[in-house]
């Protein structure tokens, strides 16, 4: 029974157009990264060429400064795709099915469910499939991000004799696969992305413990992790002279640190927070309601 | 008298029962100007260490507060190691009232606005009472944040002067030496307006927007619309009105205010004219 009703939320979430709306729309914005990024590599393949030709030999051509673990969108933070895509992503990850718990409730298609199904089995199956969702529309377009930037620049091995080249230090989380296991770093930045993304997913059927009005819950978890960044912004990162934490979600789900280091930590307890906060909400205030 | 009727009731629905629209700008606004407060109080420590104490202390007034909220960024110059970090105060105050505009015309066609509909049979004075109550919305939240900055003013001993301290928004926004103009002409306070004027044109065309594709994804339009502008400046890219930091009498380069001007007003116009003939044959009974 629990296993059919986790097949239909997953259908409902996953089988539907406007889920590959998203994942497209994603796609075409990683499209904005990757073309300067291999623009940019073939100027550095040009420059090698140039001085070779002119001085007849290079001595060190640096080949590991430039590497698909440096040239993919995950690992910067320059071009307009990157820009864009770790901006809006709250958007894109909700959107697939974040409406959904808030839309059933409104036209009673969970009084049907719940009767046949039971409530706990419906909450459960419906929390699987939003944070399956969620998590595959983040995580596919960086993906597909990855595999078409793989097919331009070669992965050599990230060198840390080149660090200033790859922004990632001893202090960064992860850094220590990132130059001996870089495919690894990158599986484990991804599936970080997927946890994240999947919870802030999970985060919009929450809200809708409080907000009737399913546009609001869609965007709710944008505007909450937008709060939670000007919060930062304006109260803890403020001298220029201390080296901070990086706090917020839209700033270290990039497996490159744009402003602050990322902590381990951080990541941890940041995600067993939403995590907590989305089971408290649906055990203490959602499931004891009465659906009729 | 139809019209000045439905505009009231808009007021009483859209605006006066909607307590986020005068909550949300006073807190916003409220943490920009401890922010700035804190910023000046680094800088004047680190002015005394400099001087031994004997440099006048900075303070902030209200023009200066104005443009720490609404100034932006300076200009990106992609490169490797300069990271984009986007303005999160400016977006902030940006998304927040687009956030706020969103809904209401969309809940109101879909409840009660389909009786008055239908009643009225005014489909051009139903839309047209919608921008009167967006323009009065996007007015009601500048004006509070407008409100804090003075009050914070008055609290500094600055009062509400119109004069900008140069030297303070170059420190605060870090803008590179060679962004910078050395004339010592002062800036008019009009460059704090203009942002008043851009965040209504992109309120409006959101709100048209809406006719045409659902809430969420005009909401995501319109971000993507303001990440796009910080990132590039260009005059084709609205949000860089919206930035006083960007304007050409702030730095070398800069979009003119004119052009940002005329702009907004084209795009007002565009955008309600659009909204009127796209409403005429809009499917109110279109269920979500």
């Amino acid at each position: 029974m629990l296993w059919n009703n986790i097949k239909i939320e997953c259908k409902k979430a996953m089988g539907t157009r406007l889920f590959l709306f998203v994942v497209l729309t994603g796609c075409i914005i990683t499209m904005f990264s990757l073309v300067p990024c291999v623009q940019s590599y073939n100027r550095y393949i040009s420059s090698l060429k140039y001085i070779s030709e002119e001085f007849s030999y290079i001595r060190n051509p640096m080949m590991s400064s430039q590497t698909l673990f440096n040239y993919w969108i995950g690992s910067e933070a320059i071009t307009p795709g990157s820009t864009n895509y770790f901006f809006l992503f709250p958007i894109l990850v909700s959107l697939p099915y974040g409406w959904s718990y808030c839309m059933e409730r409104r036209s009673g298609y969970i009084q049907n469910v719940v009767v046949r199904t039971g409530k706990w089995r419906y909450y459960l199956s419906k929390y699987i499939a939003l944070f399956l969702s969620g998590g595959l529309a983040m995580v596919i377009p960086l993906l597909f991000n990855f595999l078409l930037t793989a097919m331009f620049v070669p992965a050599i091995t990230p060198d840390p004799y080149y660090i200033t080249s790859y922004g990632i230090i001893s202090s960064s989380f992860l850094s220590e696969f990132f130059y001996t296991r870089p495919f690894l770093y990158v599986f484990l930045y991804l599936m970080v992305d997927f946890i994240y993304c999947g919870l802030i997913a999970c985060l919009c059927a929450a809200c809708a413990a409080f907000v009737k009005n399913h546009v609001i819950v869609v965007l709710l978890p944008f505007i909450a992790l937008l709060g939670f960044n000007y919060i930062c912004n304006s109260f803890i990162y403020i001298s220029g002279d201390v080296v901070y934490t990086e706090l917020s979600p839209m700033n270290f789900l990039r497996a490159v640190p744009a402003g602050y280091d990322t902590n381990g930590f951080v990541v941890c307890t940041g995600a067993v927070i939403l995590l907590l906060f989305i089971l408290v909400i649906t055990v203490v205030r959602e499931a004891p309601n009465e659906v009729y | 008298m139809k019209y000045i009727k439905m505009v009231w009731f808009d007021i009483r629905r859209g605006i006066i029962h909607k307590p986020i629209l005068f909550i949300i700008p006073v807190i916003v606004a409220f943490i920009a100007c401890c922010d700035l407060n804190n910023r000046i109080a680094v800088q004047n420590e680190w002015n005394g260490y400099e001087t031994n104490g004997c440099e006048t202390q900075v303070k902030g007034g209200f023009a200066d507060y104005m443009m720490y909220i609404y100034g932006g960024m300076d200009k990106y110059v992609p490169e490797s190691g300069n990271s984009f970090i986007f303005p999160i105060r400016w977006m902030v105050v940006f998304l927040m009232i687009s956030f706020i505009t969103l809904s209401y015309p969309y809940k109101d066609i879909q409840g009660f606005g389909r009786q008055i509909l239908i009643r009225t049979r005014g489909r051009t004075i139903w839309w047209l009472s919608k921008c009167v109550w967006n323009i009065l919305s996007v007015l009601i939240y500048h004006s509070l944040i407008f409100s804090i900055a003075a009050l914070f003013g008055i609290a500094a001993g600055s009062g509400i002067s119109g004069e900008i301290n140069k030297d303070l928004q170059y420190e605060v926004f870090q803008i590179a030496g060679d962004s910078a103009l050395s004339d010592d002409t002062p800036w008019p306070f009009v460059i704090i307006l203009l942002p008043v004027l851009v965040s209504l044109c992109i309120s409006l065309l959101q709100m048209t927007l809406t006719l045409f594709f659902k809430p969420v994804f005009s909401f995501f339009v319109t971000a993507f619309l303001l990440i796009s502008s910080a990132y590039f400046t260009s005059p084709y890219l609205i949000g860089n009105y919206a930035m006083s930091m960007r304007y050409d009498m702030v730095i070398k380069d800069g979009v003119c205010i004119t052009a940002g001007l005329a702009v907004s007003f084209v795009l007002i116009i565009v955008s309600v004219g659009a909204g009127m003939i796209r409403f005429r044959r809009y499917d109110i009974w279109n269920e979500d």
